[in-house]
């Protein structure tokens, strides 16, 4: 591993944990269960990051087995988390979303379970293990439902912004989430990628240990943007707002 | 359930404008989304924001001749409109990411 791919680690971790951490507090104030959801789902994904740094760091190859499966125990209930999250807050009441979460979450399951059964709890055996790919096509799912609800009201709130019913900072909560989507499952197309590499090789190339730090920082840029936004960043977007409506009509 | 403003909306503009109720409801359901809004939780300030500015000139291609008094009427019928849950909703999207910018 490149001395990239630490730093990227600690970057991603603490990110997730603070954000989760930010999260959970708003939610013991408000009770409002979005919030419970996304804390969940950045706590658990942060807690993830530290069990997958601590083995390399460590150097200590015992830790390894047990500490990556922890973390993909993390990843997938935080993955579970984000579906619900979606569902709540964009989909309330509707069918496919339910149909999606409950086939995120059995994928899930059945891809933990059938790794285990294959003797690839890390989950790192793209090449042998068959069910290795039923959990990654699940997450697949997940990050890019992101993205695409991101894009999605992206482009009916700047419909609104037209109309003055939303603010250019409302707008671009929903940019940032999508683009958040979106580096997600680019990531997630390299990560097989890597894993057959080290399979293959018995090392990690350079090259894409740096493709995949990068695709795993600038989601938390984007997640840091949206929900622990700089005064300063608010104000630069909020400049769009002093420029009139378009009237219509 | 539809939220029952734009059932109150729809059947409004069915009586300003003469249309039909799957006219008026369907000419109202094309401007909610073209506005970017969901017709499941419009607000009374959203629809009156949608037929002030968009529906006149949705009304003029559909032959309503005016279309901008048709509109005014909808819009002061909204007064006796009845509040629902999904008028003062605190979950759409909107809501909930502004909520959580404040983490």
């Amino acid at each position: 591993m490149e001395e990239s791919a630490y730093i990227g680690g600690v970057i991603v971790c603490l990110g997730y944990l603070v954000a989760g951490a930010r999260l959970g507090l708003l939610s013991m104030r408000t009770g409002e269960a979005p919030e419970q959801l996304l804390a969940v789902t950045f706590g658990l994904w942060g807690l993830a990051y530290v069990c997958s740094q601590i083995p390399l760091v460590f150097e200590n190859e015992s830790l390894f087995v047990p500490l990556y499966t922890a973390g993909r125990l993390f990843t997938d209930a935080g993955t579970v988390a984000s579906a619900l999250f979606l569902r709540l807050v964009f989909r309330p009441g509707s069918r496919v979303a339910t149909g999606l979460v409950v086939g995120i979450a059995a994928g899930l399951a059945l891809g933990i379970a059938g790794s285990g059964w294959m003797g690839d709890w890390a989950s790192i055996d793209p090449l042998r293990n068959p069910w290795w790919w039923l959990e990654w096509s699940a997450i697949v799912v997940s990050v890019s439902w992101i993205g695409v609800e991101g894009f999605h009201h992206y482009g009916m709130s700047i419909r609104r912004r037209r109309l003055g019913l939303c603010s250019s900072l409302d707008c671009n909560r929903y940019l940032l989430w999508g683009l958040a989507g979106a580096v997600w499952t680019i990531y997630e197309l390299v990560y097989p990628v890597q894993q057959i590499e080290f399979r293959v090789t018995g090392v990690y190339s350079a090259s894409l240990d740096a493709i995949a730090s990068a695709l795993e920082i600038f989601p938390i840029a984007f997640i840091w943007l949206i929900f622990l936004p700089p005064a300063v960043y608010q104000r630069w977007v909020a400049r769009l707002d002093r420029q009139p409506p378009v009237a219509e009509g | 359930m539809e939220a029952s403003l734009f059932d109150f909306a729809a059947q409004k503009l069915e009586q300003q404008t003469g249309f039909s109720q799957l006219e008026a409801r369907g000419t109202l359901r094309i401007v909610v989304k073209s506005a970017g809004l969901d017709p499941r939780s419009l607000t009374i300030d959203e629809l009156r924001v949608v037929l002030g500015k968009l529906m006149p000139r949705e009304l003029e291609k559909r032959g309503v001749q005016d279309s901008l008094n048709a509109c005014a009427a909808v819009i002061r019928e909204l007064e006796n409109a009845p509040v629902t849950a999904g008028d003062t909703s605190t979950n759409n999207p909107d809501d909930v990411f502004r909520r959580l910018a404040k983490a």
